[in-house]
C-alpha cells in the first residue's frame, strides 16, 4: 500500500515535471555529475538541490566574453530595425524620413545590462524497481534578473544624417522603440519553475575480477520533458525563457559508462541528447537580414523547429568508501543545435527571419567539482533511511552565444 | 582652414598627385609625358560600346604602330602592324601595313572582345583593302584584290570605307574610276566580304559583285552624279570633287547611310541615301525620301530644290532612343555648317521593305509592336510607320525636335570632327580648343523627340579633338587630338581631379554633404556658372566658369584660377569681391550658419532687382544679404569673381524652419521644403518678405505623417515627392498665387508600376539645364526607393507646356514605358535601394551610401536602358570613384561648366575628368 502511494505520487510529479533551458547554464537536476549515487538498495530517493550563481561570464558569437546584451551583436542597429516593412507603414515612413544611411555607427546603440541574482532549486524523487530500473521526476525552480539596463548612442554628430537620426530616433531611443511596437527597453526579475522531466533509467553493473578494473556500469535513460516554466516574453528586452524548451515538449535520452577502478577511482562518460518538438507561438522576427536581435519590431506567429541539445560529460572521481568522502571532477560540454523559424504569414520572409543570431547554435564548456559525503558508512545496512550530501561548483570557461554563471550548490538526498 | 593654408595644401596636392590624377595619357610609340604618338593619327574607329579604339598613322614612319589600338581598361596602345604577318594564308610575309601611311580605317564589330576585324586603306595605294583578322598570336592580314568600279574596271580608287557586322562580314567601299573624282560615271559602292571559314590558307577577303542588275563580273553599284537617288529631276547633280563621303552601316536596320557633298545642279538634289545588301547578292540604293517630298520649301536639310547650291552632308549616325524610336542623325545639310546637327525620324514596318530606313513623316503615328497572344502581349519594339512622302511630312530646320543642341552656339572657330551617339545623347568632338560637347533628346508624350537640350560642354576645356569614344561600361572618355605632327590620346579617370582643372576645386570642397551646380541660365546669375558645396556650417561657392562673349560659350575655370580663394568664418563677407580680392572660390562659415547647421540645401534667389544666396539646414534658413535686406544686382552681377558680393553682406535667418530638405528658387519666389511642410517665400519686397505655407504633412492628401522628400516647382506647377506618393498642383491651380494649401488641391500623380513606396528624388531634364525653367516640354525622372524593401525604380514623365498658366491632366504625363501591352511600367527597375539618380542621357548613374559593410558607391546602369527592357536588378556596374569609406549619403552632380561628373561625400569629392 505504501509502495502504491509512492508510485502514485511519483507518477503525479512526473506529469508535472519541468526542466530548465538554455540561454543560461541553468541547473539540470538529473545531471549525472551532481546526482547522488543510486545503487544502495533502497526503493526511493528524494533529492533537494540548491544553487547560487556568481561571477558571470557571457560569451558572444565569437566566443569572447562580452556583456549579456551583446552576446548576439555588439550593438543594436536602430536603422535596420526600421527596415523590411511595407511601404507607407509608419515604420517605413520613419525610416525614409531619417534620410540617412547606415554607415555602421549611425543609429547604432550599445546596450548593456547585468544578469544577476541567479538562484536555482530542484526537487527530485526516484523510485527503484526490478533491481536495474528506476524512474525519476525532476522539478527545478529558477530565479534570474536583468538589471542595470543602459545604452549608449554611438551616433556621431558629424553631419545632417547624424543630426536627423539623433533627433528622430536615438535621442529618445527606448520610448521610440516601444512606440514602434518593439520590446520595453527595461530590466526585469523573474522566478519560475523550469521544465518538469520524468525519466526512466536502466543500469547494470558488470563486475570484473581484474587487477585494475573492478566494475563496469552501463546506464541508459529516456523520458519526457513537459513545459511548465516561464517562457520567453517578446515584449520585454531579452526576457529569455527559464527553460530549455521555450514551451516545447521534449524527449531527453542518453546513457553512460562508469568504470570503477581498484584504487578507489571512478571514471566515466555520459551522453545525453534532447529532442525538442517544435511549437508555434508569437515571437519577434527579423524583417531585414541585418537587423539586430534585441530590438526587433515585428511580432508574428512562428513555428520554431528546435535544434537538438547534446550534452557530454566526462568525469573522474576519487571515491573513498571507507570514510564516506568523495571528490568528483568533471567536464561538461553542451551544444544547442541551431533552431529554425517557419513563419505563419507571407507578409515577411522566413528566410530573413531565419537569420536571427539568437537562433544559431550555442555551446558551453564548464568544469564540475563535486565534494560528496555519503552517510552510508555510518548507518547500518538495515537502516530505513540514509542521507547523502554534496557540495558542488560549476566553473564555466568557454562558450558561444551563452550566458554562464559560476555556481556553487548543495545536494541533499535521502534514500528510503 | 586659412586661405593661405588651403592654397599651400592644394599646391602640395597638385605637386604630389598632379601626374597621377590628371587624365591618363595613353602610351603609344614614344616615351613621353605629353605625347602618345610622334605621328598624326587619323580619325579613330571604335566598337559600338567602346571596348576597343583603333587608329592609324597618316604618314609613313610609324613602323609597327602604323596601325594601333587600345583595349578597354588598358593604358597602352598596342602596335598592330608587325613587320611579318600571315598574309593571305602564307606565313612570315612582309606586312603591307607595316610602316605604311594609312588613309582610312573601318571596323567590323565582332561579337566577342577579340573578334573585331579592322579594315585599312593605304594612302599610297588606295585600290585594295587590308583586313586585320587576328592580332595575336600569329597576326593575320587578308588583302583583297584591287576593287572594281561600277564598270567593273580595276583598279578603282577607294574614297571611303565602312564595315558591316560580324553576321555578314561585309565591307562597303565608295570607289571611283582610277584617276577620277567620286561622282563621275563609274563611281559607286563596292562590296567585299571576309570569308574566314576554314583554315588560314582558305580564308579570303573576297570582292563581290555589288550590282545585281549586271552579273558580268565584279563591279560596284553605280552611284554618281546621275543617280536617281540623288537628283530630284532628270537633271544630274555634281558631287563635289574631293569632298568627304560619309558612310555609316547600322546593324539593326541592316542598311548603310551614305552622305555626300554636292552641287544641286539645275534642279536641286539630295545628299543622303540608303544602300543595303540584298539577296542573293549585291546592293540596292534607296532614296532617303521621294523627290516629291522636297518640293516647295528649301529647308529640308538633306535635300533642296534650289539649283546650283552646295548641299553638304558631312556625317550620318543612327540613334535608337530610350523610348524605342529610331532616328537618323545628320551633320550638315543645305545651308548648314559642319556644326549643325539634325535628327530625322526613320520609318519602319513598311509594306515594301525597301523603304524601311528612309525618312519617316514627322507626323507619323508611333506604333508599338508586341509579341504573344491574348492580353499579356509583351512589348517588342516601337516604330514610325509613315514615310515622309510630301513636303508637309518632311522634317525641316525649323522643327525644334530636329535641332540638336537647341540652337545654342558652339565655340566659334571650332569645327565638329566626329559625332558619337550614346543613348539619348549626341556627342561632338571639336577641333581648335573646342572640346567635347553634348546635347540630349527631350521627349514628348508621343515618345518622339520633342526638343533637344542646349549644347553643353562634356570635356576638354582647352583641347581640340579629332575623335574619341565614350566607354559606356565604365564612364571613361577617351579622346584623340593631333597637334604639330604628334598625337595625344587621353582617357578620363575618376580621381580628386586634374591639377590643371578641378583638383583645387575638389580640394576646396573637401568633405561635403551636398553639392549643387548652377549654369549660366540660372536666374540671378550673370555670365558665370557656380558650384556650391555644403558641409555642416560651411558653404563653399566656386565660380566654375565664365561666359566668353567672344566665343559665345562658357569657359571653365582652370586649376590655376581656382587657387584664388577667400574664406570668411563669421558668416559675413569682409571684402568687396570681384576686383581685389577676385577669388574663384569663396568659403563662408560661422555666424548664422552655425545656428542653422548642419546645412542641407541651397539656392540662388532673385526677384529681378536683387540676387541672394540662400542656405537651408536642419535648424533653419538663412539668406546672404546686405543690412537692408538687398542683395546683388542680377542684371550685371553676380559677375566675374563674385563681383556683387560686398563687404558687410551676411547670412541672416529667415523664419523658423527645421529639417529643410530642398530649396527651389523660381523668381521672385523661394520654395522651402522641410520634412513636414512646404513654404513659399515671396521676395518681391526684400524688406517685407511674405511667407505662405502651401503644403503640410498633416493635411490631406499627405496625412497621416508623410515626409516631404523632394520638391520641383516651375511657373504655376509644382511636384512633391513624399514618402506616401507623388503629388502635383491640382488642375487650374497656381503655386505662385495660392493663398494657402487648400487653394492648390494637391493631386496624386500615378506612378506606373509603383511597388517601392516612397518617392525620393525628382530629377528634371530641361532644355537650358536650369532645372526649373519653363521651356517645355521637359522631362522629369522620378526615383522611387525604399530602404525597407531594398528596392527602387525610375519613372519618367513629360512636363508639357502649361497653356495660359492653367494646369490640366495633360500637364504631366507618364512616358509610355511598358513591358505588357496596355500597362504602363517603370522605365527602369533597380532591384535595390538607391539614394540618387543622375544622367546625361548617355550614362545613367545611381548612387548609394555606405550600408553597413557595403561601401558607398556610384553605379552605372547598363548602357541602353530602354522601354520594355530595363529590369536591371544587379546588372549595374559599380564605378570606382573613391567614395568608399565615406559615412554620409553621397551626392552626384554634373559640373555645368566643365561637363565633368562630380560625386562627393564625407571623404571628399571625386570627378571624372
Amino acid at each position: 500500500m505504501i509502495h502504491l502511494r509512492k508510485k502514485i505520487i511519483a507518477t503525479f510529479v512526473l506529469l508535472l515535471s519541468v526542466q530548465s533551458n538554455a540561454m543560461m547554464n541553468f541547473l539540470l537536476p538529473y545531471d549525472t555529475l551532481i546526482r547522488p549515487p543510486y545503487d544502495l538498495g533502497y526503493c526511493y530517493n528524494t533529492t533537494f538541490i540548491g544553487e547560487k550563481g556568481f561571477s558571470p561570464l557571457y560569451f558572444d558569437s565569437c566566443g569572447k566574453i562580452n556583456n549579456p546584451l551583446q552576446i548576439w551583436q555588439c550593438d543594436q542597429d536602430a536603422l535596420k530595425m526600421l527596415e523590411g516593412f511595407s511601404p507607407g507603414s509608419p515604420i517605413d515612413q520613419l525610416r525614409m524620413e531619417l534620410m540617412a544611411n547606415d554607415d555602421g555607427i549611425r543609429g547604432h546603440i550599445a546596450l548593456c545590462g547585468d544578469i544577476t541574482d541567479y538562484y536555482a532549486l530542484a526537487f527530485t524523487t526516484r523510485w527503484f524497481f526490478h533491481d536495474d530500473w528506476f524512474v525519476e521526476l525532476d522539478v527545478p525552480l529558477y530565479h534570474v534578473a536583468l538589471k542595470n539596463v543602459c545604452w549608449t548612442d554611438l551616433t556621431q554628430s558629424q553631419n545632417a544624417e547624424d543630426a536627423r537620426v539623433k533627433a528622430l530616433l536615438t535621442d529618445n531611443f527606448a520610448a521610440n522603440v516601444c512606440a514602434l511596437g518593439g520590446p520595453a527597453i527595461t530590466g526585469w526579475e523573474r522566478t519560475s519553475a523550469g521544465d518538469i522531466a520524468a525519466l526512466v533509467n536502466w543500469f547494470r553493473d558488470f563486475p570484473r575480477r581484474r587487477e585494475l578494473l573492478t566494475n563496469v556500469r552501463v546506464n541508459f535513460r529516456a523520458g519526457l520533458s513537459v513545459p511548465a516554466g516561464s517562457q520567453a516574453d517578446p515584449d520585454v528586452l531579452f526576457a529569455f525563457p527559464l527553460s530549455y524548451t521555450d514551451g516545447a515538449v521534449a524527449i531527453p535520452f542518453g546513457g553512460g559508462l562508469d568504470l570503477s577502478l581498484d584504487c578507489s577511482l571512478k571514471a566515466g562518460f555520459d551522453v545525453q541528447l534532447m529532442h525538442r518538438f517544435g511549437n508555434t507561438k508569437c515571437r519577434r522576427i527579423k524583417t531585414q537580414i541585418d537587423q539586430s536581435d534585441l530590438i526587433l519590431l515585428q511580432k508574428a506567429s512562428v513555428y520554431k523547429d528546435f535544434g537538438m541539445i547534446q550534452r557530454y560529460n566526462l568525469y573522474v572521481e576519487w571515491d573513498q568508501p571507507v570514510c564516506g568522502f568523495g571528490l568528483l571532477g568533471g567536464y561538461q560540454y553542451i551544444k544547442y543545435g541551431e533552431d529554425k523559424y517557419n513563419l505563419d504569414t507571407n507578409n515577411y520572409s522566413t528566410g530573413v527571419a531565419d537569420t536571427a543570431e539568437s537562433l544559431k547554435d550555442r555551446t558551453l564548456h564548464q568544469i564540475f567539482i563535486n565534494a560528496k559525503y555519503d552517510f552510508s558508512q555510518r548507518f547500518a545496512d538495515e537502516t530505513r533511511w540514509r542521507p547523502y550530501i554534496s557540495v558542488f561548483s560549476r566553473i564555466p570557461f568557454n562558450g558561444k552565444r551563452i550566458l554562464m554563471e559560476h555556481t556553487i550548490g548543495v545536494v541533499l538526498a535521502f534514500d528510503f | 582652414m586659412k586661405p593661405v593654408v588651403r592654397v599651400l595644401l592644394t599646391s602640395l596636392l597638385m605637386i604630389s598627385h598632379g601626374l597621377t590624377w590628371a587624365p591618363i595619357l595613353l602610351k603609344g610609340n614614344v616615351e613621353s609625358s605629353s605625347v602618345t604618338f610622334d605621328f598624326s593619327a587619323i580619325a579613330p574607329v571604335s566598337t559600338p560600346i567602346g571596348r576597343r579604339l583603333f587608329t592609324a598613322s597618316s604618314t609613313s614612319g610609324a613602323l609597327n604602330y602604323a596601325l594601333t589600338g587600345v583595349n578597354q581598361g588598358m593604358n597602352d596602345f598596342a602596335a598592330l602592324a608587325p613587320q611579318k604577318v600571315v598574309l593571305n594564308g602564307t606565313v612570315d610575309q612582309p606586312n603591307p601595313l607595316y610602316n605604311a601611311s594609312i588613309s582610312r580605317l573601318a571596323i567590323i564589330d565582332g561579337v566577342g572582345i577579340t573578334d573585331d576585324y579592322l579594315i585599312a586603306v593605304l594612302a599610297q595605294n588606295p585600290t585594295q583593302l587590308y583586313a586585320c583578322v587576328r592580332f595575336v598570336p600569329n597576326p593575320t592580314v587578308l588583302a583583297s584584290e584591287p576593287l572594281a568600279d561600277a564598270f567593273g574596271n580595276m583598279p578603282a580608287t577607294i574614297r571611303q570605307v565602312t564595315g558591316g557586322t560580324s553576321q555578314n562580314m561585309m565591307v562597303f567601299t565608295a570607289v571611283s574610276p582610277q584617276g577620277e573624282d567620286f561622282g563621275v560615271v563609274g563611281s559607286g559602292i563596292a562590296n567585299s566580304m571576309l570569308d574566314l571559314k576554314g583554315t588560314p590558307t582558305e580564308q579570303i577577303f573576297r570582292n563581290l559583285n555589288a550590282n545585281p542588275a549586271n552579273t558580268n563580273g565584279v563591279r560596284a553599284l553605280p552611284l554618281d552624279n546621275t543617280s536617281a537617288e540623288l537628283r530630284l529631276t532628270a537633271d544630274p547633280v555634281a558631287i563635289t570633287a574631293g569632298s568627304p563621303i560619309s558612310m555609316y552601316f547600322h546593324p539593326s536596320t541592316f542598311c548603310m547611310y551614305v552622305g555626300l557633298s554636292l552641287n544641286t545642279g539645275t534642279s536641286g538634289g539630295r545628299a543622303s541615301l540608303l544602300v543595303r545588301p540584298v539577296a542573293p547578292y549585291g546592293l540596292q540604293k534607296v532614296a532617303i525620301a521621294p523627290a516629291a517630298a522636297f518640293s516647295g520649301a528649301d529647308n529640308y536639310i538633306v535635300g533642296t530644290t534650289t539649283p546650283d547650291v552646295s548641299l553638304d552632308v558631312y556625317e550620318q549616325r543612327f540613334m535608337q532612343t530610350s523610348t524605342g524610336l529610331p532616328y537618323l542623325i545628320v551633320r550638315g545639310g543645305y545651308l548648314k555648317s559642319p556644326n549643325n546637327l539634325f535628327a530625322f525620324p526613320i520609318a519602319s514596318g513598311q509594306s515594301e521593305p525597301i523603304y524601311n530606313g528612309t525618312l519617316a513623316s514627322k507626323t507619323s503615328p508611333v506604333v508599338d509592336m508586341f509579341v504573344g497572344a491574348g492580353t499579356k502581349n509583351i512589348y517588342q519594339s516601337r516604330m514610325f510607320v509613315e514615310r515622309a512622302e510630301i513636303p508637309a511630312q518632311m522634317t525641316t530646320d525649323a522643327d525644334v525636335q530636329a535641332i540638336i543642341g537647341g540652337g545654342a552656339p558652339l565655340p566659334l572657330g571650332s569645327t565638329v570632327q566626329e559625332t558619337l551617339i550614346a543613348g539619348d545623347t549626341v556627342f561632338i568632338f571639336l577641333d581648335n580648343n573646342g572640346g567635347v560637347w553634348y546635347s540630349r533628346a527631350l521627349f514628348g508624350i508621343d515618345n518622339k523627340i520633342a526638343q533637344w537640350t542646349y549644347w553643353q560642354r562634356y570635356a576638354g576645356a582647352v583641347d581640340g579633338y579629332i575623335g574619341g569614344f565614350l566607354d559606356r561600361s565604365n564612364t571613361l572618355l577617351t579622346t584623340l587630338s593631333v597637334t604639330g605632327g604628334n598625337t595625344v590620346a587621353q582617357r578620363t579617370v575618376w580621381s580628386p581631379g586634374d591639377a590643371s582643372i578641378s583638383l583645387p576645386l575638389t580640394t576646396a570642397f573637401g568633405s561635403t554633404q551636398y553639392i549643387d551646380s548652377y549654369n549660366q541660365f540660372t536666374p540671378g546669375l550673370c555670365s558665370s556658372t557656380l558650384m556650391v558645396s555644403l558641409n555642416n556650417n560651411r558653404v563653399t561657392y566656386a565660380q566654375t566658369g565664365l561666359f566668353d562673349y567672344a566665343r559665345c560659350i562658357v569657359v571653365p575655370t582652370n586649376g590655376a584660377n581656382y587657387m584664388d580663394t577667400v574664406t570668411y568664418t563669421q558668416g559675413i563677407i569682409e571684402d568687396n569681391l570681384g576686383v581685389n580680392p577676385a577669388p574663384s572660390i569663396v568659403t563662408i562659415s560661422g555666424g548664422v550658419l552655425d545656428a542653422i547647421a548642419p546645412l542641407t540645401a541651397d539656392a540662388v534667389v532673385t526677384n529681378g532687382t536683387n540676387g541672394w544666396f540662400c542656405c537651408g539646414g536642419l535648424n533653419g534658413l538663412a539668406i546672404l544679404s546686405k543690412e537692408d535686406g538687398t542683395g546683388w544686382n542680377p542684371t550685371t552681377e553676380l559677375g566675374a569673381n563674385f563681383l556683387g558680393l560686398t563687404q558687410g553682406m551676411s547670412f541672416k535667418k529667415i523664419g523658423n524652419y527645421r529639417f529643410i530638405t530642398r530649396l527651389v528658387a523660381n523668381p521672385p519666389y523661394l520654395y522651402v521644403a522641410t520634412d513636414k511642410k512646404i513654404d513659399r517665400i515671396d521676395f518681391t519686397n526684400p524688406q517685407d518678405i511674405i511667407i505662405t505655407t502651401i503644403a503640410t504633412s498633416t493635411s490631406l492628401p499627405f496625412s497621416p505623417n508623410a515626409t516631404f522628400m523632394d520638391l520641383y516647382a516651375s511657373g504655376p506647377f509644382a511636384l512633391i515627392a513624399s514618402t506616401k506618393k507623388l503629388f502635383r498642383v491640382g488642375n487650374g491651380q497656381d503655386i505662385r498665387t495660392a493663398l494657402d494649401e487648400s487653394d492648390l488641391a494637391w493631386t496624386e500623380v500615378p506612378v506606373p508600376g509603383q511597388q517601392t513606396g516612397p518617392i525620393t528624388r525628382i530629377v528634371p531634364v530641361t532644355k537650358t539645364g536650369y532645372p526649373y525653367d519653363m521651356d517645355a516640354p521637359s522631362n522629369i525622372y522620378v526615383l522611387s526607393a525604399d530602404r525597407g524593401l531594398d528596392a527602387g525604380q525610375i519613372n519618367r514623365y513629360v512636363l508639357n507646356a502649361i497653356e495660359n498658366n492653367t494646369i490640366t491632366d495633360a500637364t504631366l504625363v507618364p512616358f509610355a514605358d511598358m513591358f505588357i501591352q496596355g500597362i504602363l511600367s517603370p522605365w527602369v527597375t533597380l532591384g535595390a535601394y538607391r539614394d540618387d539618380y543622375g544622367s546625361d542621357g548617355a550614362l545613367n548613374f545611381t548612387i548609394s551610401g555606405q550600408d553597413l559593410a557595403k561601401p558607398a558607391s556610384l553605379q552605372l546602369l547598363p548602357s541602353a536602358p530602354r522601354t520594355g527592357g530595363s529590369i536591371l536588378g544587379p546588372r549595374v556596374t559599380p564605378i570606382q570613384t573613391g567614395l568608399a569609406g565615406g559615412n554620409s549619403v553621397p551626392v552626384l552632380v554634373h559640373n555645368d561648366a566643365s561637363g565633368s561628373w562630380f560625386v562627393g561625400g564625407s571623404n571628399g569629392v571625386f570627378v571624372n575628368e
